[in-house]
């Protein structure tokens, strides 16, 4: 068998989940670009069912943290941590070199509920969720007594514990709903024929105007190349 | 911890296939025929694991009944690991120093297995075990169950003593995962199957800004 077949073989008997590894990376990258442009109140009646009573707020926004990761330069990891981190000069440029972000954080408003949380590529993991709580933490149970009669607090801990855990529970549900659903919108335009040229067309331009808005002392050369003012002089 | 307070951390897994008829009076069986047994004192064993109450996790004693576990429709469970692990090398060193002043001769083979049988012996009483819980939520309507860690060792140890406990099959869900799951065309289906990556973003990375 030559060297070839043997990795033509290989790559046959790859397990459909391995084989589609790179759709966590390629689905967040898509996401970095496209989250102004989905209508978050639609999103969220689409995507969440439950919640269709008439919610005040509903925003859904790119978080403070993100990495990054070369497909190109094994090993190669960008941090990126930022009070706002939607067109980024960093992130473009690694974008543009190749990269693909790895983890996400996402920031969800329903109503007075915003949960916090990153979404991370590799193993489909949510890291860091924050979620609204009924009670304010308090000790190991996040019971906050004064909620409650002092002579009551006793009895009521164990249901309160359970109230909270059903709550919390309930908005992890929101997070894995609002993922599930993004992603399924991801999926549907990613097997589409106009995903290369619609999709990644907008990815591309983003990109162009915005590292060319980041350099402001650099200019367009009149072919294709991006030069340095004192490299056009000389 | 992440389950009641602070940030939850946490892997998505599906369980497959159904969950029995009269699940609660099987599983709370199950659960307490691989309940956590802490190590004991004149034992040779290094390591224990096992389902605790989420609430209670250290109080080995207590059986855990459905009422510990059932909330609404998820099983919320704790996985208590204990290991102990012992300092060995400076302490059989010492004895064999001690043995040779004392007998003026080099330890034999059965001499040194012995002294580190009473090391181990010694060192058990005197160490207390590493312990580490983490829960699990196991949303039964939904088919799907949040383990609060991501360390792949210790995630694939949870999975052979749920797998074990529950005789049910639980596989991670990522993103692969989610798109080979989703309803689709089969025309799409075949798209997906044959699906690469493309070099979308390596594109990118080979255009000039214009």
């Amino acid at each position: 068998m030559r060297a070839n077949d043997q990795d033509a073989s290989l790559e046959q008997n790859r397990t459909p989940r391995l084989r589609l590894v790179f759709l966590g990376a390629e689905f967040l990258t898509w996401l970095y670009f496209h989250i102004d442009q989905i209508g978050c109140e639609a999103l969220v009646v689409d995507l969440i069912p439950k919640w269709q009573s008439p919610i005040q707020k509903m925003q859904l926004h790119i978080g403070k943290q993100m990495t990054l990761k070369s497909l190109l330069i094994a090993d190669m990891r960008i941090s990126i941590s930022a009070s706002t981190l939607e067109e980024r000069g960093e992130v473009l440029q690694s974008i543009r070199e190749g990269a693909y972000i790895d983890s996400l954080s996402l920031e969800i408003t329903l109503g007075e509920r915003v949960h916090n949380f990153v979404v991370q590529a590799g193993d489909g993991a949510i890291t860091q969720a924050k979620t609204t709580q009924l009670f304010k933490e308090s000790g190991d149970l996040g019971f906050d007594a004064s909620s409650f009669g002092s002579k009551d607090e006793q009895k009521n801990e164990e249901m309160d514990v359970e109230t909270n855990l059903l709550i919390r529970l309930s908005n992890l549900d929101e997070i894995e709903d609002l993922i599930n659903g993004l992603f399924a919108r991801f999926l549907k335009r990613r097997l589409a024929q106009a995903f290369i040229k619609q999709d990644i067309g907008a990815i591309r331009q983003r990109i162009s105007e915005g590292l060319i808005a980041k350099l402001p002392k650099m200019i367009v050369n009149s072919g294709t190349e991006l030069k340095r003012e004192d490299e056009v002089v000389a | 911890m992440g389950i009641l307070s602070g940030s939850s951390t946490y892997l998505r897994f599906k369980i497959e296939g159904e969950v029995p008829s009269g699940y609660l009076e099987l599983f709370e069986k199950s659960i307490n025929m691989r309940r956590f047994v802490p190590l004991h004192v004149d034992g040779e064993d290094t390591e224990s694991i096992g389902w605790v109450s989420f609430q209670k996790p250290y109080d080995d004693d207590a059986e855990i009944f459905n009422d510990n576990f059932l909330f609404n429709e998820s099983i919320v469970l704790g996985y208590r690991e204990d290991s102990i692990s012992y300092p060995m090398k400076d302490w059989i060193r010492k004895r064999l120093e001690e043995f040779q002043e004392k007998n003026q001769s080099v330890a034999s083979w059965q001499t040194k297995k012995s002294i580190e049988a009473a090391v181990v012996g010694e060192l058990r009483k005197r160490i207390l075990p590493k312990s580490k819980v983490i829960n699990f939520a196991w949303d039964i309507s939904r088919g799907e169950l949040r383990f609060f860690a991501r360390g792949k060792s210790i995630a694939d140890r949870f999975i052979s003593h749920f797998e074990q406990t529950f005789q049910l099959k639980i596989n991670l869900i990522s993103f692969a995962d989610l798109a080979l799951r989703t309803d689709m065309s089969l025309m799409d289906k075949s798209l997906l199957e044959t699906l690469e990556p493309q070099e979308i973003f390596k594109i990118i990375a080979r255009t000039e800004v214009n």
